[in-house]
């Protein structure tokens, strides 16, 4: 098995075709049996120097990454924007070309700018990840929904896939979107008419249909619930309230919050993924997260083996023979 | 074309030999641990303990070691058949015997033992194959061969196994 | 000194028909025009045969960057940039530091210039003090002392108030206020970096609707309506503004309107990179800095609509907005780049890609960059005829050729264009009879 195409970096998800995402999932459920087993270290990237360059407060993600790393046995450097040489006036390719001349063989990079990974990875030579930029994507996130989904319910081909809460200024739902319509599934987004997408959705035009999946977009939840196989709620980014997007969170859980209540609507079968971190209360309830509904602590654990796989496809000498 | 060199009546005696030798070098079954490498490793192992068995009433814990995450070679393929490593066994102070079809590079036993070292202290470590056809690059050598088969370095040997291959025997292509 | 231009297609700007005519220049003016049999020792002969005659091309919007931001560019460097695109006259745009917003910002600027450019430079007054929108600059004495007219460019004038007055004051110092179009209200608080869209959305990032500029253009329209203030709408870019323009056409409203070469020519896919313009797959050369440009660049049907524009007289003048970047302000995200294109150089291989394509007859775009403009500014400029000044372009329009930024004489590098193969060139520029830039000598000619 190999990947259609050779993999610089991962960018984002219109990168890989369904035959790469089926690779990376059999390659992290290999990598799995390690994260099961008694000893959770391989020599696999031994001498290999991962750089976590987050300009933007994360834990999960970057927690996620740094376990990965060294599982696999590299070395793992974290760089965080505060006292980094941001703030100092150093200019950020600086930064980044000084821990490219360090001697990182990969850059995994957390942004709060749209696109800032695809400027870093054309101004260097090594690999880079996006794990997280701006509005843009995060491709790793969608691997791992993937992967969650694929695990426990199996065949994606087909499901529905209800994207529900702030699609226009998230990049776990602009990534999802591609990678769900990779593998076959339909995405509906559900949200107030302020906080959708709606250039990718209900108000594409016809030069751009070809250009982007079919998304439908509805602001009634029983309608985007109805027939859903699986609910993503998005965080709300109370810290984009500048551009007032919903009247209060009174309104915005009333009509939009997932619930015992709302979720009647879902067919019994449908499960609940959430990127994290949640605002229990507000796009969801608390409970449910815990329920057996929800996929939420699968995408956690999820997380380390997909990350290992990009790793190793990135910077590592190993690829899959099946025989 | 392949050539059959063992057949399966010759494969069962070698078993056979091995698993004496086994006993012999380590004064009986006791704090005896059998690791097939995988793939073949596995049934070997298998085979193995249950001659030892059959000789002294007494069943060897055996386990399984997939070491491609261990290997040092460059171009690695990671098998995707799924190949669990399974070492539930306490390998400490315990006399390992490592089992593999065929010996050729040496770049797995080292990996293997490498792998070992990560799941505990083995007393000692001791090497059985099926088949040492020579060509080695690290200083490896086995402590129990079932035969030598003089190969050249684009010659394939298979080992083929009735748990896995349907039959038992040697080929070389 | 005498020259004659012998045997070139001449564009004169009066006429507006191009036909073969030599030109007679002595000291700096044109002497005579037509058919000229000339003999003589001391006359220098300039060859046009094949070749276009027009008169130098004049920018009635650019940035020279100088004093205040000398590693943009400077007034040396932007003006033979500008020379090497064929234009004789340009007009800069306020944003420098000090702001020209005051008589002795004005004057020291206008004595650099008088040391440093090799063309015609005018400045262009701020509206407000420091360009910053709330206090109204003395507008007359800048007239005296020789502004063209006023913009707070970059910044638009937000308040109506001030945008009132100012127009209210724009009849009595006879100079006309010219804004840049965007509701900031509207445009994500000023934080849009692209043309909002399917694009912007793809790509999340901020964009700057249609909708921020065309309803500032229409609140000026009206207030001009009200007011009787001269009105210039800078570098219009939106379809729906030439709409707004139809109607304050339609209903008398007396302004002017400028578009720039790249949102004549070029689209938002080019934020997607030089090349792999694919908008289902995104590049690694995609959030390309060089394509940041305020207003941003839009799509094919805003293009359609502002050939229309000018095809249809609504839109007069083409006006580069050359807006030359350091190499740091655009070595970064889309998001924290300047906005800006360096335009001087490919001005003129940018419009002529319309010639070619015959969206828009030459005799048209040669107006716009020279009969047009001129009438803008109330000089005796940008005219082919006994008594005006030499200013000449002698232009090439077959010569094909490769955009190369390296090649930019201008210090501002940031051009989308890199790769870009062009139609059409500059062969020689004169100021005032003299030659100041030649395609085979450089600007040592």
């Amino acid at each position: 098995m190999i990947l259609d195409n050779k993999l610089n970096n991962l960018l984002d998800i219109d990168q890989l075709t369904k035959n790469d995402i089926l690779y990376i999932f059999e390659f992290a459920e290999k990598l799995s049996l390690i994260l099961n087993g008694p000893v959770k270290k391989v020599p696999v990237l031994r001498g290999k120097t991962i750089i976590n360059y987050f300009s933007e407060p994360s834990t999960r993600t970057r927690v996620s990454f740094e376990n990965a790393g060294k599982i696999l046995s590299a070395d793992v450097i974290n760089v965080s924007s505060s006292g980094s040489s941001d703030e100092k006036g150093e200019s950020f390719i600086n930064a980044v070309q000084t821990l490219e001349s360090i001697g990182a063989d990969i850059l995994i990079i957390r942004h709060s700018d749209s696109g800032a990974p695809y400027f870093v990875s054309r101004n260097i030579q090594i690999p880079v990840i996006n794990a997280g930029d701006g509005s843009h994507a995060h491709p790793t996130q969608t691997l791992i929904d993937l992967y969650t989904v694929y695990k426990s319910i199996g065949e994606i081909e087909g499901l529905n896939l209800t994207i529900l809460g702030d699609n226009i200024h998230s990049r776990v739902s602009r990534s999802a979107v591609l990678g769900f319509s990779t593998l076959g599934a339909k995405v509906t987004f559900c949200s107030p008419t302020t906080m959708n997408a709606n250039f990718l959705s209900d108000n594409i035009s016809k030069e751009d249909i070809d250009n982007y999946p079919a998304v439908i977009y509805t602001s009634n939840l029983k309608d985007a619930l109805s027939e859903s196989d699986l609910i993503m709620t998005l965080r709300t980014q109370f810290e984009r309230k500048a551009s007032l997007v919903f009247p209060n969170i009174n309104e915005y859980t009333r009509l939009f919050k997932l619930s015992n209540e709302s979720l009647k609507y879902a067919p019994d079968k449908a499960k609940i993924l959430h990127p994290g971190p949640m605002n229990l209360g507000v796009e969801i309830d608390g409970y449910l997260s815990e329920s057996e509904r929800s996929l939420i602590n699968q995408q956690v654990m999820n997380s380390v083996a997909i990350r290992m796989a990009l790793l190793i496809i990135l910077i590592g000498e190993h690829t899959l023979d099946s025989i | 074309m392949a050539k059959l060199i063992v057949d399966s009546n010759d494969f069962s005696r070698m078993l056979k030999r091995i698993s004496h030798e086994i006993l012999e070098k380590n004064s009986g079954p006791d704090k005896l641990i059998l690791i097939g490498m995988h793939t073949r490793g596995v049934p070997l192992a298998k085979r193995i303990s249950a001659f030892i068995e059959n000789i002294e009433g007494i069943k060897i814990p055996t386990a399984q070691l997939d070491v491609s995450f261990y290997r040092d070679d460059t171009d690695l393929k990671i098998k995707t058949d799924i190949n669990p490593t399974i070492i539930d066994l306490n390998i400490n102070n315990s006399n390992v015997i490592l089992i593999d079809d065929v010996l050729f590079t040496g770049r797995s036993v080292r990996a293997a033992m490498d792998a070992l070292m990560d799941y505990g202290r083995p007393s000692s470590i001791q090497l059985s194959v099926l088949v040492d056809r020579g060509h080695r690059e690290l200083p490896i050598s086995p402590d129990y061969v079932g035969k030598n088969i003089p190969t050249s370095r684009n010659e394939k040997v298979n080992v083929l196994i009735s748990e896995i291959d349907g039959k038992d025997g040697v080929e070389i292509s | 000194m005498k020259k004659i231009i012998k045997n070139g297609k001449v564009f004169d700007g009066i006429s507006n028909k191009i036909k073969q005519q030599d030109i007679l220049i002595i000291d700096g003016v044109i002497q005579n025009i037509g058919n000229i049999e000339i003999t003589g020792v001391d006359i220098e002969i300039i060859d046009a045969s094949n070749y276009i005659v027009s008169p130098g091309f004049i920018d009635i919007h650019s940035h020279l960057r100088e004093p205040g931001y000398e590693y943009k560019e400077t007034i040396a460097t932007g003006t033979r940039a500008a020379s090497k695109g064929g234009f004789t006259t340009i007009c800069a745009m306020p944003t420098t530091i000090p702001a020209l917003d005051s008589k002795d910002s004005i004057d020291y600027f206008k004595d650099l210039c008088q040391q440093r450019s090799i063309i015609k430079v005018y400045p262009i007054g701020a509206v407000t003090m420091g360009r910053e929108g709330k206090e109204i600059v003395e507008m007359q004495s800048l007239v005296d002392s020789g502004v063209i007219g006023f913009s707070d460019d970059g910044e638009p004038i937000h308040d109506p108030n001030i945008m009132r007055m100012s127009l209210e004051y724009s009849r009595m110092v006879s100079r006309p206020i010219m804004n840049h179009c965007d509701d900031r209200g509207i445009n994500y608080r000023g934080e849009g970096v692209m043309n909002d869209g399917f694009l912007a959305q793809r790509l999340g990032c901020n964009g700057i609707p249609n909708a921020a500029e065309a309803s500032m253009l229409s609140r000026d329209i009206f207030l001009t309506e009200l007011t009787g203030g001269l009105y210039h709408a800078c570098h219009v870019s939106a379809s729906q503004s030439v709409d707004v323009l139809k109607i304050a056409k339609e209903r008398g409203i007396n302004y002017s309107a400028e578009v720039t070469p790249h949102h004549l020519t070029i689209t938002e896919d080019f934020i997607l990179g030089p090349t792999d313009q694919n908008r289902k797959q995104i590049s690694e050369n995609a959030y390309d800095t060089f394509a940041k440009v305020f207003p941003p660049l839009r799509t094919k049907s805003d293009i359609q609509a502002l050939i229309e524009g000018i095809n249809s007289d609504l839109i007069s003048i083409i006006a580069t907005d050359h807006a030359p970047q350091g190499y740091e302000d655009k070595m970064t995200t889309l998001n924290q780049a300047a906005f800006g294109i360096s335009n001087f150089e490919t001005t003129l291989g940018s419009v002529l890609q319309l010639f070619h394509s015959k969206d828009i007859k030459l005799e048209k775009l040669l107006q716009c960059l020279t009969s047009n403009p001129a009438e803008f500014l109330g000089k005796k400029l940008g005219k082919l005829s006994k008594g005006y000044p030499a200013d000449i372009v002698i232009l090439d329009l077959n010569e094909e050729w490769e955009v190369d930024i390296s090649d930019f004489v201008s210090l501002g590098k940031n051009s989308p264009l890199q790769g870009v193969k062009f139609k059409g060139k500059v062969l020689q520029t004169l100021v005032d009879g003299e030659i100041v830039y030649s395609d085979k000598k450089g600007h040592d000619g």
